[in-house]
């Protein structure tokens, strides 16, 4: 069985190196970018099985990200991580093509578990 | 958080108190130019009334006359005043002998440029008046204005902060459940546990700097004007910045004559030189050097780095709150570090100014600080 790939965009050096290490620890590969920039230019060449991305990012942000994103690809599930708990802005990243939104500080394990569940759905 | 939520409760009663005073006088004026509205309507009916009366009695003198083949001759006119209308109004009365027209009494006369005169009066009255409901209205365009720049700054603010605190959690928090997970392999361990306490530094950073926004706003705790040693404060800092955020040692160079002391607050001071060196890396700088010169009773401190400077534009809006520079969408920060830092120089006696020769040439900050007189 061929490993799952994990785009993890996200620029706090401590979370991303923990998202990094869950993953690889749950047994998935892991590309980390804490750039947007990247992001968009990775996304343009290589798929993956799931996307994690942080709402504030330099250069582009995350929901100019996942705008580009589904412009061309309307099945890779993308799960947005952001401090912003605000309902408008949840509102507007599911608008603009989210399939899941996680606030800061996060657990862990609950994280994992909505990763798993949204790569399982979408392989269905 | 205790620290945002202090800011952010304390932010709108300011606004509020001064919103109070501009909509307390807006309508205090309102209310006097309604009631000086109904008294100027009132002369102005008044008068009206009084001009169309004069005016069918003079007809009728007129008439009269004619009819009575007589003449006016004797009739004189004179002007008194009316001591039963408040204003005094005075009010031209035709005298008449009673034969020449069988008209016992007085009859008021309008033909008079009095009457003229008054309506004039009134017309400018009005003009003034619909001017002064003029600026109410700019008055209350500007409430309703303020209103919504304070909601959206407050807006800005809370999602700023919120964004700044919350995030360094999270990694501590990921940090701690993923170490109880076992998760961490023993050649990541250390490099994790110094990128945990570099977060911690962080936040602790933003918390102070938070306090010091609520010791300017509520100024009943002066900053203390110790004086120091300008070297050893600097140097110290270096080394707690090179300890607790992993910096390369050798992007700091001091250039300062061991002599210069300044007086203020030093835990102020410290978050100043931390707004100014957190920017500098966060639009990458490697380097940061410090100058210092003595200038008329101030040290001067000058903070170069190598980084993205900024444009003219930026250096405009430099140290107002939330303004950040260019390319920077997306980026960390409250945008209020340049905005407090300055504030708190200004408190000490100082100044903090910057500058750039543009984008990608780097900026300089200069923190002014009152010398210690000997």
């Amino acid at each position: 069985m061929s490993l799952h790939h994990i785009l993890v965009v996200e620029d706090d050096p401590l979370t991303a190196t923990m998202l990094e290490t869950n993953f690889k620890f749950e047994g998935y590969d892991v590309t980390l970018v804490t750039n947007g920039r990247v992001a968009i230019e990775l996304l343009a060449s290589t798929s993956y099985d799931l996307i994690l991305l942080d709402y504030m990012l330099p250069e582009v942000d995350g929901q100019t990200i996942l705008r580009e994103l589904r412009k061309s690809d309307a099945k890779t599930p993308v799960m947005m991580l952001t401090a912003r708990s605000e309902t408008p802005l949840k509102v507007s990243a599911f608008a603009a093509g989210a399939d899941d939104y996680l606030s800061k500080p996060f657990h862990v394990d609950e994280l994992l578990a909505r990763a798993k569940a949204l790569i399982r759905r979408a392989a269905r | 958080m205790w620290g945002s939520s202090a800011v952010s409760q304390n932010a709108p009663s300011r606004i509020t108190r001064q919103e109070y005073i501009l909509f307390g006088t807006t309508i205090f004026i309102l209310i006097a130019l309604g009631l000086w509205w109904i008294t100027l309507m009132g002369r102005a009916i008044k008068t009206e009334d009084a001009y169309n009366r004069l005016q069918i009695q003079y007809e009728a003198v007129v008439l009269a006359q004619t009819h009575s083949n007589s003449t006016l001759e004797h009739a004189y006119l004179e002007i008194q005043t009316d001591s039963n209308t408040e204003s005094g109004w005075r009010t031209p009365v035709l005298h008449m002998p009673d034969h020449y027209i069988g008209i016992k009494k007085s009859h008021e006369v309008a033909l008079d440029k009095t009457f003229v005169r008054r309506k004039f009066m009134i017309y400018g009255e009005g003009v003034l008046l619909i001017g002064l409901l003029g600026v109410c209205a700019f008055m209350l365009l500007r409430l309703v204005t303020i209103r919504k720049s304070v909601q959206n700054e407050m807006e800005m603010f809370v999602g700023q902060m919120t964004h700044e605190m919350k995030t360094p959690l999270a990694g501590l928090r990921a940090l701690l459940q993923t170490l109880q997970k076992g998760a961490i392999p023993p050649e990541k361990m250390q490099k994790v546990l110094d990128m945990g306490l570099q977060q911690i530094d962080r936040e602790e950073h933003l918390v102070q700097t938070l306090l010091h926004a609520q010791q300017l706003r509520i100024s009943e705790k002066p900053f203390a004007k110790e004086p120091f040693g300008l070297l050893e404060f600097v140097s110290k800092f270096i080394k707690h910045r090179i300890s607790a955020r992993n910096s390369d040692p050798e992007s700091y160079v001091t250039k300062i004559d061991e002599m210069f002391r300044c007086v203020g607050d030093q835990q102020a001071a410290l978050t100043i030189l931390e707004n100014i060196a957190d920017n500098a890396e966060k639009y990458g700088a490697t380097k940061l050097v410090f100058e210092a010169l003595s200038d008329r009773g101030k040290i001067k401190l000058s903070l170069i780095d190598n980084g993205q400077g900024f444009d003219q534009r930026t250096a405009l809006h430099l140290f107002e709150p939330y303004v950040r520079g260019s390319k920077t969408d997306g980026q960390h920060g409250t945008g209020l570090g340049l905005h407090i830092s300055r504030r708190l120089a200004q408190a000490m006696g100082g100044d903090l100014i910057g500058r750039s020769d543009g984008i990608g040439k780097g900026a300089v900050f200069i923190l002014s600080l009152p010398e210690e007189s000997l």
